[in-house]
């Protein structure tokens, strides 16, 4: 059976499709189970959808005379305020108050005092620490340096040293090569070569 | 009385205030419905009108004589939602995972517990679910649900608004339902309906096109 396209179910189901159109896929629906199903569920999520309401913005209007209950409460809980803090400040032993206050304060002062103590000799220990660093890799540099001169000059001392014993070793070589040539003709004269028979 | 159309007109030409307040009057709640529906929060919905409104005012001189109000006005509407939804996609998504959480834990207890159920609540548990199954849907797709169904817009008008071909909005309304009715056939109760023949809903009276 021939299904219809999923698509052409949307107009027939919100009533939109044309008569014929709608005549067809009433008949396809009465044959195919499966397509029912399918429709029905869309029908019932659809009839569903109406359970989500949103109420209506309301315009109330505003209502002043709870305003106006308000406003002369805090006006009477500010004068109640005002009143007491006027009444109180006149009792107020200025020397109490500097004497609660001072040892406070003091110490306060001097944790700040110590705050900034540390932070000084911390600043001046990594100052202090970064000089030596700085003139620990200067020394190093010109170790490294003379280092290198050094080996420089051994491995040119060690060439001309060889090429000295070369030049020993080729003038043995033919002062050996002379003293054997003069042992020859030493021989050749004390003993003549014998007679042919 | 002047028709939306020459009203908007009256604003664009002479930033008529009184034809304004006319058409925000006329225009504010179906507009505020639907940013409420697109965001699935009341509060965000009633920012977004808001906006639409500042915005209308705003590209007045945009507006084209021969179109017709409706469409421009609802596609400054979706427009900002879409952007709105974009912005708080990740947001969104975190919090109806967590609504949904909440829902999924709740629901057997008020299906067990169904002996005197107090009837509103039982329905402002279906509609907080139904809520959260529409903001599961891609926004393409609730888009074209929410303006059909709640709107009651038709799908030539919808294809309008949204300047997409008529059978792309079919296909589009067609993979909502389908992936709705996958969220909600398992959550709900199943509503009585006749197998035979199949219901057709009835369209609501075209109130606002």
């Amino acid at each position: 059976m021939k299904h219809p396209e999923r698509e052409e179910w949307v107009p027939f189901i919100f009533g939109e499709s044309d008569n014929e159109r709608r005549q067809n896929l009433k008949l396809h629906l009465e044959q195919c189970a499966e397509c029912r199903e399918e429709i029905q569920s869309w029908q019932r999520s659809l009839s569903r959808l109406d359970s989500w309401r949103v109420p209506r913005a309301s315009k109330a209007p505003l209502n002043f005379v709870p305003l106006v209950k308000w406003a002369a409460a805090a006006g009477v809980v500010l004068l109640i305020g005002f009143g007491l803090g006027w009444t109180i400040a006149g009792r107020v032993d200025a020397r109490n108050i500097r004497v609660a206050v001072e040892g406070e304060m003091r110490a306060e002062l001097a944790q700040i005092a110590r705050d900034e103590a540390a932070k000084t000799a911390s600043v001046a220990i990594s100052a202090f620490s970064q000089r030596i660093e700085t003139r620990r890799a200067a020394d190093n540099r010109v170790i490294f340096a003379v280092l290198e001169r050094i080996e420089t000059q051994h491995t040119t001392d060690c060439l001309a040293l060889k090429k000295d014993l070369d030049t020993l070793a080729l003038n043995a070589d033919a002062g050996l090569r002379y003293a054997e040539e003069q042992f020859v003709q030493l021989a050749d004269s004390t003993h003549p070569a014998p007679v042919q028979p | 009385m002047r028709t939306d159309e020459e009203a908007m007109c009256q604003v664009r030409t002479h930033d008529d205030h009184h034809e304004f307040e006319r058409l925000v009057a006329r225009w504010e709640q179906p507009i505020r419905r639907l940013c409420v529906r697109m965001t699935g929060d009341i509060h965000r919905g009633e920012d977004l009108k808001q906006e639409t409104f500042v915005r209308l005012f705003e590209k007045r001189k945009d507006y084209q004589p021969s179109a017709k109000f409706s469409t421009f006005l609802w596609r400054i509407a979706l427009n900002l939602c879409y952007d709105e939804l974009r912005q708080q996609n990740r947001r969104r998504e975190f919090l109806v995972a967590e609504s949904e959480s909440q829902a999924e834990r709740a629901a057997p207890e008020a299906v067990a517990e169904t002996p005197g159920p107090d009837a509103r609540a039982v329905a402002a548990e279906e509609g907080e679910l139904v809520r959260n199954a529409l903001l599961r849907l891609p926004d393409i797709y609730r888009a074209v649900l929410v303006l059909r169904h709640y709107e009651d817009m038709k799908l030539a008008k919808i294809a309008e608004v949204l300047e997409i071909p008529e059978g792309t909005v079919n296909s589009r309304m067609a993979e909502a339902l389908a992936r709705l009715s996958r969220i909600l056939e398992p959550r709900l109760k199943p509503v009585a309906l006749k197998p035979q023949p199949i219901p057709m809903i009835a369209p609501k009276e075209s109130c606002v096109l």
